[in-house]
């Protein structure tokens, strides 16, 4: 409701960003270093004059792109996983699950900070590190749904009339998990760009001069006394992201959920 | 509180006009709607009715157990020993819980608590009202377990509910109403969630308790066969009202509103003591009405065999034939007025 | 109870190999080499594959794996492959300030968090229920660095009362404390807002429950329906859950520690990744996969407790 408004907004807002940014997010000018808040600059300037607001809607860009695609691939990815071992069962299904089951024990965050270690920095490489955080909780939920149609008799039915497996996978499983699929898609997309904030605060998003929401906070860190505007504005940008993603969320679930249990 | 006096004074229980309502998003829900009812000292009142009836409803009036939200007490007066239950302050509704009205559910697994033993929750019973020492209490508790006849008392003492079997369960939970010897007990289907050999047992129970404690039973149920074991009397329900009154006999062998007799033709055996059902099963026709789409005049109408014009205009309301003897039915009011 | 507490604990031991394995893998993965991270990237051939030999990093891959794993299971974590300290010697440099603020920052959370939980379950839908719930989605919803330099402003720039950077003397318990304050609220209150919600939902839940309507009818005192009946079995759910969302505290503390410049195997990790460290990323990977081990087996080890069915069964 709330939140719904709130992430549409800012879905808008973010698509436009080339538009609506009164000045270019790069140009530095250091005659205009750390200013307050004022009408030219309405969130103030950073340490090398550039205008924060256009760097904060540069950097929703990267956020929410990071944001939905991390977590499509991993749901792609995910789904497909857990298909698998479901389906088949015996050996690879447990090799995938146990995979699964480790792959989740770990942090979200050091996940993403050991995976980008290894693959260095860039965006493509920002969203796999998290997806691959995302994906095992996909993969639990789909070879569930795969698991308890198994079970059931309508599939064997659908086989002696000659329908593939694959069809008659998907034709099931997908409907049965879509409620799911939509309440857990929202809410990691809320988690996926808070990790984005935080690996990029790090060190490990996007290199600079490309502005990030995280790289601007950390920025910020060192004029907390002098210029706070800079972390504050960086942190209620993706304070207010990734709240309205999670109102969204659980407004969702509270709608699907009570549906399934009646 | 003064007392209430008036004819029902030497009645144990006086339910009067009693009216519970539930306010859903669907609309407003008269789960007891004008109920009259009474029991008196040392008999048992069977409340019988189909699931929804608001049997369950009436019962959990009494002890104030309605959940708000959604639903309250709107109306009416429940009369115990001339105490006015439904005004009654928090406080000594509390001292007569469990100690002059005890309740026993359907569900004994979950209406156990899974993570205290049952000794300690009968224990507490007697901690609480009769303001035992623990040891004490625990000791009295294990005598209430050899009364229900659960063996091996002191073992099961100590046991979690999940560790009993479903008829000892039912037991303990007598056990627990037992425990302060109440002058009556309201049964919300205790045999329900039981096999038929159980249920058999814990009836016997419960008459064999009744006998020798003097408790009065309000017994709820939808199985007449429980009926015809335990009651004396027996009041019909109907979508929250009462449509028919009477001794436990004369209801099965000279049943008078089409409901009921509806309900005996349906069922294909019966208990020991009734003989009813020799005929062919017979269903009633149509569905219970939902509570908050009622139809106008008398709520059985839709299903009535005997259905007049007033009965689709207006409520029939409920008739004392002869002491003892009540029915909420133009047909048959008309027949013996 | 007991066998329940056996299996869970030997299932600890073989997740705790696949981990290491996860990680060694993982770093072994890096494209750079560390040789050449240390030596620069003007260093000729032969130094470059001399340094490699010294490292050990020419040998088969599984024998250091097996090396790792014997080593690691005798506590040798091997030395730094920049500054060839011991990494034992490392870690434990840092291991106090780290546990510490993990370790508080669980505990605020589960302790504040809890009793707010239950009694906003207890006042549903009232002023405070709305503002708890806000309140908790909030704190759930931003980043570790955010409360952390928001508390920074509030209590260290605004008000001097608390430091803004370190982790303070280690023999010194008051100075540690005067440090570890800010960090661990900023991670408890995180903490908090996840255990309020669960406390909550799960208090709810136990209200509606068939058990709590017989406590009532039994005449006992509303106090003794809540705090006996109700509450024990409301816990259980919350307990199993605190060591879900622990693993997410000692992940997020990396940041924390970045953010108040404490020292800790966080801001080692950092340093390790920059520097292609292989053995100090691997061994401080470790260490925390292990914590987050330790803190799921006691979290299943206290639901145990909790929850007779398993107990005697």
């Amino acid at each position: 409701m709330v939140g719904l408004v709130g992430a549409v907004m800012i879905i808008a807002i973010s698509l436009m960003a080339t538009v609506l940014s009164p000045h270019d997010p790069i140009a530095q000018s250091m005659g205009n270093r750390l200013k307050s808040p004022s009408r030219t600059h309405l969130f103030g300037t950073d340490d090398y004059g550039r205008d924060l607001l256009s760097r904060i809607l540069y950097g929703s860009r990267l956020s929410l792109m990071v944001g939905v695609l991390s977590v499509g691939l991993g749901m792609a990815a995910g789904i497909f996983m857990g298909v698998v071992a479901g389906f088949k069962g015996g050996v690879l299904d447990n090799i995938i699950m146990r995979s699964v089951d480790i792959f989740m024990s770990f942090p979200t965050l050091l996940l993403g900070l050991i995976v980008l270690a290894v693959l260095g920095q860039g965006m493509f490489k920002l969203v796999i590190a998290i997806a691959i955080a995302i994906a095992p909780r996909f993969a639990r939920l789909s070879r569930g749904s795969v698991i308890s149609i198994k079970q059931n008799d309508y599939v064997d039915a659908a086989r002696t009339i000659g329908m593939s497996n694959a069809r008659i996978m998907f034709g099931h499983i997908l409907p049965n998990i879509i409620g799911d699929l939509l309440v857990m898609g929202t809410l990691w997309t809320a988690t996926a760009i808070r990790v984005e904030a935080s690996l990029s605060f790090i060190g490990l998003g996007m290199p600079p001069p490309d502005p990030t929401w995280g790289g601007i906070v950390k920025q910020g860190i060192e004029f907390l006394d002098s210029a706070p505007w800079i972390s504050l504005y960086g942190g209620l940008a993706i304070m207010i992201t990734v709240l309205c993603f999670n109102m969204v969320g659980d407004g969702l679930r509270d709608i699907i959920d009570p549906k399934l249990r009646s | 509180m003064e007392k209430q006096t008036d004819a029902s004074n030497n009645r144990l229980l006086s339910i009067q006009n009693l009216e519970t309502h539930f306010f859903i998003p669907e609309g407003l829900v008269k789960a007891v709607d004008d109920v009259t009812l009474h029991i008196d000292e040392g008999e048992n009142l069977g409340l019988v009715g189909e699931s929804g009836c608001g049997k369950s409803v009436t019962a959990l009036s009494i002890l104030r157990l309605i959940p708000f939200p959604p639903g309250r007490i709107v109306g009416g007066k429940i009369l115990f020993s001339g105490l006015d239950l439904t005004r009654l302050p928090s406080n000594e509704l509390r001292k007569i819980r469990g100690n002059r009205i005890a309740m026993v559910f359907q569900e004994p697994m979950t209406s156990l608590n899974p993570v205290y033993t049952i000794g300690d929750q009968i224990a507490e019973v007697y901690i609480e009202h009769n303001h035992f020492s623990p040891k004490d209490a625990w000791e009295k508790a294990k005598e209430m377990i050899e009364k229900v006849q659960i063996p091996s008392p002191s073992k099961r003492m100590g046991e979690y509910p999940h560790q009993l079997s479903g008829g000892m369960r039912q037991r303990a939970m007598i056990a627990m109403a037992l425990a302060c010897n109440p002058q009556l007990i309201l049964a919300d289907e205790p045999t329900t969630a039981l096999d038929v050999t159980i249920q058999a047992q814990i009836l016997e129970l419960m008459e064999g308790l009744h006998e020798t404690l003097g408790t009065s039973i309000l017994i709820i149920t939808h199985d007449l066969g429980v009926i015809a074991e335990v009651a004396d009397r027996v009041a019909v329900m109907y979508a929250g009202k009462i449509v028919e009154e009477a001794e436990v006999e004369p209801l099965f062998n000279e049943s008078l509103h089409p409901y009921t007799i509806g309900l005996l033709n349906s069922v294909p055996a019966l208990g020991r003591k009734a003989s009813v059902g020799k005929k062919r099963l017979v269903e009633i026709p149509g569905l219970v009405p939902s509570l908050y789409d009622l139809p106008s005049g008398c709520n059985f109408n839709p299903r009535c065999s005997k259905k007049r014009n007033i009965c689709c205009e207006e409520e029939p309301p409920l008739v004392e034939l002869h002491p003892g003897r009540k029915i909420s039915c133009w047909a048959v009011s008309e027949k013996w007025a | 109870m007991f066998t329940y507490a056996i299996r869970r604990i030997l299932i600890a031991i073989p997740t705790l190999l696949a981990m290491l394995t996860l990680v060694f893998l993982l770093v072994r993965v890096i494209p750079s080499d560390p040789a050449i991270s240390v030596l620069g990237s003007y260093a000729t051939e032969e130094t470059i594959k001399a340094l490699r030999h010294e490292m050990g990093l020419d040998r088969p891959i599984y024998v250091q794996y097996f090396e790792f794993i014997w080593n690691f299971a005798h506590g040798d974590l091997g030395r730094s492959l920049v500054n060839k300290l011991p990494i034992v010697q490392l870690l434990s440099g840092v291991l106090p300030y780290t546990l510490e603020l993990a370790i508080s920052a669980i505990l605020i959370g589960s302790i504040l968090g809890i009793p707010l939980g239950v009694l906003l379950a207890l006042n549903r839908n009232s002023f405070w229920d709305y503002s708890g719930r806000i309140f908790s989605l909030v704190g759930l919803s931003v980043p570790a660095f955010v409360t952390g330099i928001v508390l920074i402003i509030l209590f260290s720039i605004k008000i001097n009362l608390l430091p803004v950077s370190g982790g303070g003397d280690l023999d010194d318990f008051g100075s540690r404390l005067h440090h570890l304050i800010l960090p661990a609220f900023s991670l408890g209150i995180i903490m908090m807002a996840y255990i309020t919600r669960i406390a909550r939902s799960s208090m709810l839940e136990v209200l509606g429950a068939d058990y709590v309507r017989t406590a009532t009818a039994k005449g006992l005192k509303n106090r003794k329906v809540i705090a006996k009946h109700a509450l024990k079995n409301a816990l259980i759910p919350v307990v199993s859950v605190i060591g879900t969302y622990s693993a997410l505290i000692i992940g997020s503390s990396v940041i924390t520690e970045i953010v108040f410049n404490r020292p800790g195997i966080g801001n080692l990790i950092v340093g390790a990744v920059q520097q292609r460290d292989y053995n100090v990323l691997q061994s401080s990977m470790t260490i925390y996969a292990s914590f987050v081990i330790l803190v799921n087996l006691l979290t299943d080890l206290s639901y145990g407790f909790l929850n007779p069915r398993i107990q005697y069964d």
